[in-house]
Formats: structure tokens, C-alpha cells, sequence
């Protein structure tokens, strides 16, 4: 089991985004958003956008990840 | 003074830089070290004059490699996050120390971490451990 763990800096709260069940994380990476609090994930064959004030996940199917409308 | 110049000034035999990073203010540049190591080491230079300003060591963590994962700088430069097991924020002015609370006991970080762009969050990724706690 792997997850992404998101810690407030000022507060020092912390919160389990999310979760994915499996062997080795190995190909996790994450990015943030330059303009946002929303985080990016590499998730071995899919990436996930997560609004993190939210705690809201949005699994991106691979035809939705070149959709202009959700990356911009 | 370029990078290099700064890097050759601080020599740790039997140890080697992993990685190395600039703050985004450009006041500092920090390394973690790899090597036959006893302890953690992260070297972070004043860019300006290339004097070496702080090293950070600790103990290594149960889950964690033998070096220091992963570095980042705030987005104000003045912390850097360190992954290695697990996630701690190092200011970089005072040299205090923040280990930042993991969900379970039996969380290991590993790889990477990233600060948001306004700094008010860090992210990074975690798995169970296979072996019991604490290590044998």
C-alpha cells in the first residue's frame, strides 16, 4: 500500500490523500500546481489530480490527461 | 563563482554528492551526501561567497536509504524539506529541526517530496514497512 501524505506547514496537520493498494511505489511522483494548492500524482499507469484544500480526487483516465480544460 | 568551484571546497572522503540544488532566491545550494555513510548528511553552502553555512546529520531512518532521498527549498528558501525515511523541514537560517508526523509508525517515505508553490503545503508519498517496528 502506498500513499501521499500531505502536511499543512503551518499547523502541522497532517492527512492521508490518497491511497492506492500494491506492491512497490517505485514510479510514484508528484508535482505541484504553480498556481494552486493542487497536487499532480504518477501513479505507475495513471495520474491523478488532487485538490488538496478540498481533499478531493480526481482519477484522470489516460484520455483525459491531454484535455486542455484540466491541465490548464 | 561558479558551482563547481563552490562543490570542491567541501570534501567528506569516502562519501560522494547524490544530488545538488540551488534555493530559489539563489542565496544557498544544498547537497546530500551518499557513501559508506554512518549518518545522514545534507551540506548547504551561502551561493554568494561559497562558505560552507550548515550541515545537517542524523542517524539514518528505519525504512529510509543510505543517503537523504530527496531535498527541496521552500518556495521562500528559507527551509528545506529532507525525505530519508522519513520527512523532516530544516530551517535553514536557525538550523531548527521538524519532524513532521507520519500517519503510522509503520510509514516509510521514500523518494520525493515537493513544497507547494505558496509553501503552506508538503507532499510526499509513503508505503508500509515489511519488517516489524521498531528494527530489530
Amino acid at each position: 500500500m502506498a500513499s501521499v501524505l500531505i502536511w499543512n506547514t503551518e499547523t502541522g496537520g497532517v492527512f492521508i490523500l490518497y491511497t492506492r493498494m500494491g506492491e512497490g511505489f517505485a514510479n510514484f511522483n508528484l508535482v505541484w500546481a504553480p498556481d494552486r494548492p493542487w497536487l499532480a500524482t504518477i501513479d505507475g499507469g495513471s495520474v491523478s489530480i488532487l485538490d488538496v484544500e478540498k481533499q478531493a480526487l480526481i482519477r484522470l483516465e489516460p484520455e483525459f490527461i491531454a484535455a486542455p480544460r484540466l491541465l490548464a | 563563482m561558479t558551482l563547481e568551484n563552490v562543490i570542491e571546497r567541501t570534501e567528506f572522503p569516502g562519501e560522494g554528492y547524490k544530488n545538488v540544488i540551488w534555493s530559489p532566491d539563489g542565496r544557498w545550494i544544498a547537497s546530500s551526501l551518499e557513501g559508506a555513510l554512518a549518518r545522514h548528511r545534507v551540506i548547504i553552502w551561502d551561493a554568494a561567497n561559497g562558505e560552507l553555512f550548515r550541515i545537517y546529520e542524523q542517524a539514518p531512518v528505519y525504512g529510509g536509504g543510505e543517503s537523504v532521498d530527496h531535498i527541496a527549498f521552500s518556495p521562500d528558501s528559507s527551509r528545506l524539506l529532507l525525505v530519508k525515511g522519513n520527512v523532516e523541514v530544516l530551517d535553514v537560517l536557525t538550523g531548527e529541526l521538524q519532524t513532521m508526523p507520519a500517519g503510522t509508525a509503520l510509514s516509510q517515505f521514500v523518494g520525493t517530496g515537493a513544497w507547494s508553490a505558496d509553501g503552506a503545503y508538503i507532499a510526499s508519498i509513503t508505503g508500509r514497512c515489511t519488517g516489524g517496528w521498531p528494527p530489530s
